[in-house]
């Protein structure tokens, strides 16, 4: 690879495929006296397999500069074999959308191998190709080193007309420099796989595999591989729009997205969930309190002056009541002074499962007294047992049923009073 | 047969395969046959060598080289659609400039 066949190595290769009486080296100086010829006579040449020679003539009036080209345009089977590893790759239509920046020359495996198993066809120079993913994957150095042992111990052609290793500089690269010595010394060709990282992950690989072996290298390690780059060429794409190394790319951010958009939602849930677990006991005194709402006395005058009408009671008023009124709630003889038995109308709104007796209970003391509660708010209630929530009740005050938790009197009137409602709606 | 070939602003005759095998079986002295199957031979080297991605240089004549254009964005301007050329391994003669001097008279 990126060698350069001399005159030497053409003659003794073509020299293997000519029948012995033809001298390789006098067929090539005819052939080439032969296009020479040709070309003096009719300016162009065809030679099937090989292509065409073609002069041509600048279009200069100054005859000093009139420098001819011979353009040499090649034969299709001819390009079509040295463009095998690229063959199956058609021209593509690009979206607006896609820009010279993405355009990284990646590797496919099936390149990387169509390539390394061309050069293991070659006999005449011992080569082995050793991608980055073999490297990768062997992860004892003794493999390498036996690989490479192997080919130090082979006999390698020495072309004459090169130099020798030691005259090779580190420094200063050329390219003539590095194909002469390469010559001298079997090299292991790296193609670089962009998929896994950069130059200077594939230096570091490098070097890593030359340093395990005695191998008397006077390049840079990194030169050699960046140089290897160029010349061998990153290896072929995969002409999709999708790249390979695009798709990993968008893999990766893919999942680094997934991770920003998980890390979002547990904050959001987190968020979410704080106030709420704050908030909690107020919540649980709510749930408390929601059965009585007491109505405080500024409130108190509103619902005088409308008291016919149901008074909805707004909850944000309630709950603060309801606050103050919890504390007074344990202390029933406090809730009472605080409401005025006379003056102060007393309503309640029906919460879910409250039931009569549970607010007689708490209003006068005892369950029997529901049925003034009943009574009171008889236009409101057909069958006492199926009160809606909602509906706003008028509690009337004790006194004006001479309701009396401790008499026994009035205890009896209340039972009375209960059975009579019952019957009704029982019946 | 001659085939006329027009490049560019010149016209010119393209001496065919056959021409030039004959040319060249006068210049070895061997028969058409031979002469066709030794050029065989050795395009079949230098193809080889090309495959390789290594410039086959003959002195006094030219060399060949296997060089790897990368993939590039070609603007079609008619339709102002773009292209994406995969890359390509190109075959390419540089003639000697000793090669080139003969043909300066």
């Amino acid at each position: 690879m990126n060698n350069t066949i001399t005159l030497l190595t053409l003659c003794k290769q073509l020299q293997e495929k000519l029948p012995y009486e033809i001298e390789s080296e006098k067929f090539i100086a005819s052939f080439i006296s032969a296009i020479n010829k040709a070309l003096a006579k009719d300016g162009s040449v065809t030679i099937n397999g090989l292509g065409q020679f073609i002069i041509l003539k600048s279009d200069s009036l100054d005859d000093k500069n009139n420098v001819d080209a011979i353009r040499f345009i090649p034969d299709s089977e001819l390009a079509d074999t040295v463009n095998q590893p690229f063959a199956f790759f058609d021209a593509v239509e690009l979206e607006d959308e896609v820009t010279e920046d993405e355009l990284i020359n990646n590797d496919t495996i099936s390149s990387i191998e169509s390539i390394s198993g061309k050069l293991q066809e070659n006999d005449s120079q011992a080569k082995v190709v050793l991608t980055n993913e073999d490297k990768l994957n062997s992860s004892d150095n003794n493999e390498i080193d036996s690989t490479l042992e192997e080919i130090f111990d082979e006999d390698i052609e020495q072309p004459e007309s090169q130099s020798s290793c030691g005259s090779m500089q580190a420094a200063d690269h050329k390219k003539t420099d590095i194909e002469e010595a390469d010559n001298n010394k079997p090299f292991v060709v790296t193609i670089t796989d962009n998929q896994n990282g950069s130059d200077v992950d594939n230096s570091t690989a490098n070097t890593e595999q030359q340093e395990t072996t005695s191998f008397d290298n006077p390049f840079k390690v990194e030169d050699y591989a960046t140089d290897d780059e160029s010349k061998n060429g990153n290896n072929p794409p995969e002409e999709n729009e999708q790249y390979n190394n695009d798709e990993e790319k968008e893999e990766n951010s893919n999942l680094s997205w997934l991770w920003l958009v998980i890390f979002f939602v547990v904050g959001l849930v987190i968020g979410w969930c704080i106030p709420t677990f704050i908030s909690n006991p107020t919540v649980v005194e709510e749930v408390f309190i929601y059965d009585t709402i007491y109505v405080d006395k500024p409130i108190v005058k509103d619902s005088i002056d409308i008291s016919s009408n149901p008074v909805v009671q707004e909850p944000a008023l309630t709950q603060k009541m309801e606050v103050q009124t919890k504390i007074s709630e344990n202390k029933s003889e406090i809730v009472e002074s605080q409401t005025d038995k006379k003056d102060a109308v007393i309503t309640e709104t029906v919460k879910p499962n409250n039931t009569l007796i549970s607010m007689a209970l708490r209003h006068y003391g005892h369950r029997d007294f529901w049925a003034y509660i009943y009574i009171e708010n008889q236009d409101k209630l057909g069958n006492p047992d199926m009160i809606r929530s909602g509906q706003v009740l008028v509690i009337p005050p004790a006194s004006k049923y001479g309701i009396d938790k401790n008499s026994k009197e009035s205890l009896e009137k209340a039972s009375k009073k209960c059975k009579e409602i019952l019957n009704k709606y029982k019946k | 047969m001659q085939q006329i070939f027009h490049t560019e602003r010149i016209l010119y005759f393209i001496m065919n395969n056959k021409d030039f095998i004959s040319a060249l079986s006068e210049e070895c002295g061997l028969s058409a046959n031979q002469v066709s199957s030794a050029v065989e031979s050795l395009i079949s080297v230098i193809t080889q060598n090309l495959k390789n991605m290594d410039s086959v240089a003959i002195p006094g004549f030219g060399k060949f080289d296997a060089i790897k254009e990368d993939e590039k964005i070609s603007k079609d301007l008619s339709t102002g659609k773009r292209l994406l050329l995969p890359p390509v391994i190109n075959v390419v003669f540089t003639p000697a400039s000793a090669f080139i001097k003969i043909f300066e008279k």
